[in-house]
């Protein structure tokens, strides 16, 4: 174009806004085979933008304006543009509808690919194809500057009208769209994405909240969800989704007090299972892990394997943490009342250890503010809270697993800390062995003393003492057997007393009041000197 | 009868406060707090928390990241994601293809996104905007938000959850794509000689949502001014309505844009300025 006003020769062709979209120019009375119907035909225009090579946006309809293809002609079409475009869009597509002749009246509704343009190379007429016609600057000045040449047009002939539908372009009815698409949860598995406890506007611009929806999009395009993906496992039940997992082609959908196990293996997904009073109460309270997922709630800790949901509180059959324990957990006191808390989980796959929060932030007053399981071993202990060696008690993030294994959280003004295995010192370090019978519990034994292999760096700073006969109060002390230094060597500390009778005991260890047990105290073996009385 | 010995070997059966403690397993305990029983034979001291990655997110912003109020929302804003491209932390361009890891954390003081680099070892701030993260959904409540995030393909998605809030959903990935390659036409070598207008090779946030064209007219040429129908009803008139979007212009000397309606010459542009 000139840079002054128009003479009244000068051509003209008039661009859209830059990056906004196409203008497009038709000539349908060129002599071919596009329209060989016996009279002219009328068609629509809409066009859409292609993003990252897959996901297609809505569709801007160039309605009620129609275009006519003669009888015996063929269809010429020019896509005028401006650049640049936002580089997240790698092509468009201009689809065609064909009108009820001269009128507003769809006559079949079906919306037909005819170009699909490729921002890079141009515009092709079969999607399949590689007959790209290139783009072409149309207006340029300053040649040698990319700024210079904004205006583009690349030029297609159809000599036969397409056939593919855009709901077999794109995989779903361009009816059933969504825009403003907001949610609490998503998770990736066979190439979609799956979203839950969703929000969206529909077609007729409704904003819909769906707590109890999860919404999947096509294959392969993973910022498109359609209503046509729209899976609904349950409704109306008082909950809401909460956070969404993937495994072993399941898609677990935990809600605040159930769990709904949804195969998606196949095209048409099921709903395998239900699991009641599974549900968790935060995002955080679930994490991925090389045997399945794991997850905590009020009532326990779970591992779903992708076969069964395993109660990680139950060993071999049987329970191994009181569930009245688990629930006072859950409380800032540890004592059953309260306002209960949000647990967090996360997940430890160089030691294949999950450890368990008691909170995402500073309700708890009390310890213990965690619990670590062992999936090796398959046991538990319990963790307190330590401002410098175990920052648990403090706002933080959710848990991550990052690149190197670590398990890793953030808190305060952005710290990122990770879970680091090395043994911390301890002032809170607290062991009970079984209630010890000897094998004969209705005998009376005479208790001699003790054996301890330990060993450690410093002074072990620890007090020995045990219960008898079941007592959990009423502590005898050890009478101060010192756990000296071994200098990081094992030695076995023993300790002789008036000997005493008793049924059974329970041995104690702990820091000394107001102490604290160095970081690489440990110990090996336990052994007790007894004799068991006569039976009279 | 003579003494004994009772030893204890085992602790890895860890704590049980289910059973009553005379029945647990000899390997269990009945209290076992701040200890680790994962190794066999033992028992030692249990592991806590360690610093991470050099540095925080608040390293690069004038004020720091903490600003006075709490950045973090508890629960949430973590996220780690591996990219076969270097230079996420600060939203670079022309990066090696070399692999990096990263973390990506959320600012509730300002609705941004920081992002941490494995390889560089560093929080770092927009390359071209100091002081701003790498992502922004929004300033909507952002004290509040419910940030979640998913990575596929290269790119991550960011979504405040909590839908009280009007932030806008993002997209963060690295793009490296060509626009405009044009034809190389001997007979036009000026401006069609096979350049790339556009050539993107970096780091971009934008919005998730794949927004529509919003502009687009359609149109014949001045020699087929007939293939066009318009206007809302049906059976509407031909010859009163081409629309012309390429065509010889009638002259004039204002910026207004003018159908030469009048003449009988629909189509034929007039008075309108150039850009």
């Amino acid at each position: 174009m000139p840079s002054n006003a128009v003479d009244a020769t000068d051509l003209y062709t008039i661009f859209p806004t830059a990056g906004t979209g196409f203008n497009i120019l038709v000539d349908g009375d060129d002599t071919g085979t596009f329209n060989v119907s016996g009279s002219a035909r009328y068609y629509t225009v809409g066009v859409s933008f292609v993003y990252d090579g897959s996901g297609e946006s809505e569709m801007y309809e160039y309605n009620p304006p129609r275009f006519i293809v003669a009888n015996n002609s063929n269809l010429n079409m020019t896509v005028n543009c401006t650049a640049p475009f936002d580089p997240r869009i790698s092509g468009a597509r201009v689809y065609i509808k064909e009108k009820e002749g001269n009128t507003l009246t769809d006559k079949t509704g079906i919306w037909y690919l005819l170009m699909d343009i490729d921002m890079t190379r141009g515009a092709r007429a079969d999607i399949f194809g590689d007959n790209y016609s290139g783009w072409v600057t149309t207006h340029y000045w300053g040649v040698g500057t990319n700024n210079t040449r904004l205006y583009l047009k690349v030029t297609k002939e159809f000599s036969s009208e397409p056939t593919m539908t855009r709901e077999s372009v794109v995989g779903y009815n361009f009816a059933h769209q969504t825009t403003s698409v907001r949610y609490k949860t998503a998770v990736v598995a066979n190439r979609r994405t799956y979203i839950g406890n969703v929000q969206y506007i529909d077609r007729h611009s409704i904003t819909h909240t769906k707590g109890d929806a999860v919404i999947k999009s096509p294959v392969n395009q993973f910022d498109a969800f359609p209503t046509t993906g729209l899976i609904e496992t349950s409704v109306n039940d008082g909950d809401n989704i909460v956070k969404l997992e993937e495994y072993a082609d399941r898609l677990l959908i935990f809600k605040k007090n159930k769990l709904d196990l949804l195969n998606i293996s196949q095209e048409i997904e099921f709903l395998e299972d239900t699991f009641m009073y599974k549900g968790v109460s935060h995002p955080a309270a679930t994490c991925k892990t090389d045997y399945g997922i794991a997850w905590v709630n009020r009532h326990g800790c779970y591992l779903y394997d992708g076969q069964k949901v395993n109660n990680l509180l139950e060993k071999q059959g049987r329970q191994i943490i009181k569930e009245s324990e688990w629930f006072n957990f859950l409380t800032p006191a540890k004592n059953g009342s309260g306002t209960l808390m949000t647990p967090m989980i996360g997940y430890l796959p160089k030691k294949r250890q999950l450890i368990v929060f008691d909170d995402i932030t500073t309700n708890s007053t009390a310890d213990p503010r965690m619990y670590l399981y062992d999936m090796v071993t398959q046991s538990w202990t319990k963790g307190t809270n330590d401002g410098s060696n175990r920052v648990i008690d403090i706002a933080k993030t959710n848990f991550i697993t990052d690149w190197n294994g670590d398990l890793v959280y953030a808190h305060t003004a952005g710290t990122v800390v990770k879970w680091d295995d090395v043994s911390d010192a301890s002032a809170g370090f607290d062991i009970l062995t079984k209630d010890i019978d000897f094998g004969h519990p209705g005998q009376v034994k005479r208790i001699y003393g003790f054996h301890i292999t330990y060993k450690c760096t410093g002074d072990g700073n620890i007090s020995l003492g045990w219960f008898k006969d079941g007592s959990t109060a009423g502590e005898t002390s050890g009478g101060g057997p010192s756990f000296v230094s071994t200098s990081a060597r094992w030695s076995t500390i023993s300790l002789s007393f008036a000997p005493y009778n008793c049924y059974s005991l329970k041995i104690h260890l702990s820091p000394s009041s107001g102490d604290t047990t160095p970081a690489n105290f440990e110990i090996n073996d336990i052994t007790v000197i007894y004799r068991l009385k006569g039976m009279r | 009868m003579p003494k004994q010995l009772y030893k204890i070997t085992q602790f890895h059966g860890g704590l049980n406060s289910n059973s009553d403690a005379r029945d647990i397993a000899e390997n269990e305990l009945s209290e076992a707090t701040d200890v680790m029983v994962d190794e066999l034979g033992k028992i030692r001291l249990m592991g806590g928390t360690a610093a991470h990655v050099s540095g925080s997110p608040e390293d690069d912003q004038a004020t720091g990241w903490d600003n006075g109020s709490a950045p973090i929302i508890p629960g949430y804003g973590l996220f780690y994601f591996s990219h076969d491209r270097t230079g996420a932390e600060d939203k670079g361009s022309s990066e090696a293809i070399t692999g990096d890891d990263y973390l990506a954390i959320y600012d509730g003081n300002d609705g941004q996104v920081w992002i941490y680099s494995r390889v560089a070892n560093v929080w770092n701030d927009d390359a071209a905007a100091a002081n701003t993260g790498v992502i922004d959904i929004g300033s909507s409540n952002t004290t509040t938000a419910q940030v979640n995030f998913y990575t596929v393909d290269g790119a991550i998605r960011v979504c405040d959850g909590n839908f009280a809030n009007s932030n806008t959903n993002q997209w963060y990935g690295y793009i490296n794509r060509k626009h405009f390659v044009l034809q190389d036409l001997s007979s036009d070598v000026a401006g069609n000689n096979g350049d790339t207008l556009y050539t993107y090779s970096g780091w971009y946030a934008k919005d998730q949502e794949l927004a529509a064209p919003t502009r687009g007219l359609l149109g014949g040429l001045s020699s087929d001014v007939d293939v066009i129908v318009g206007g809302d009803s049906d059976s509407w008139s031909i010859t009163n309505t081409p629309r012309l979007l390429q065509g010889t212009a009638t002259g004039g000397s204002t910026t207004t844009v003018i159908d030469n309606d009048a003449t009988g010459s629909n189509g034929a542009f007039h008075n309108f300025l150039a850009s």
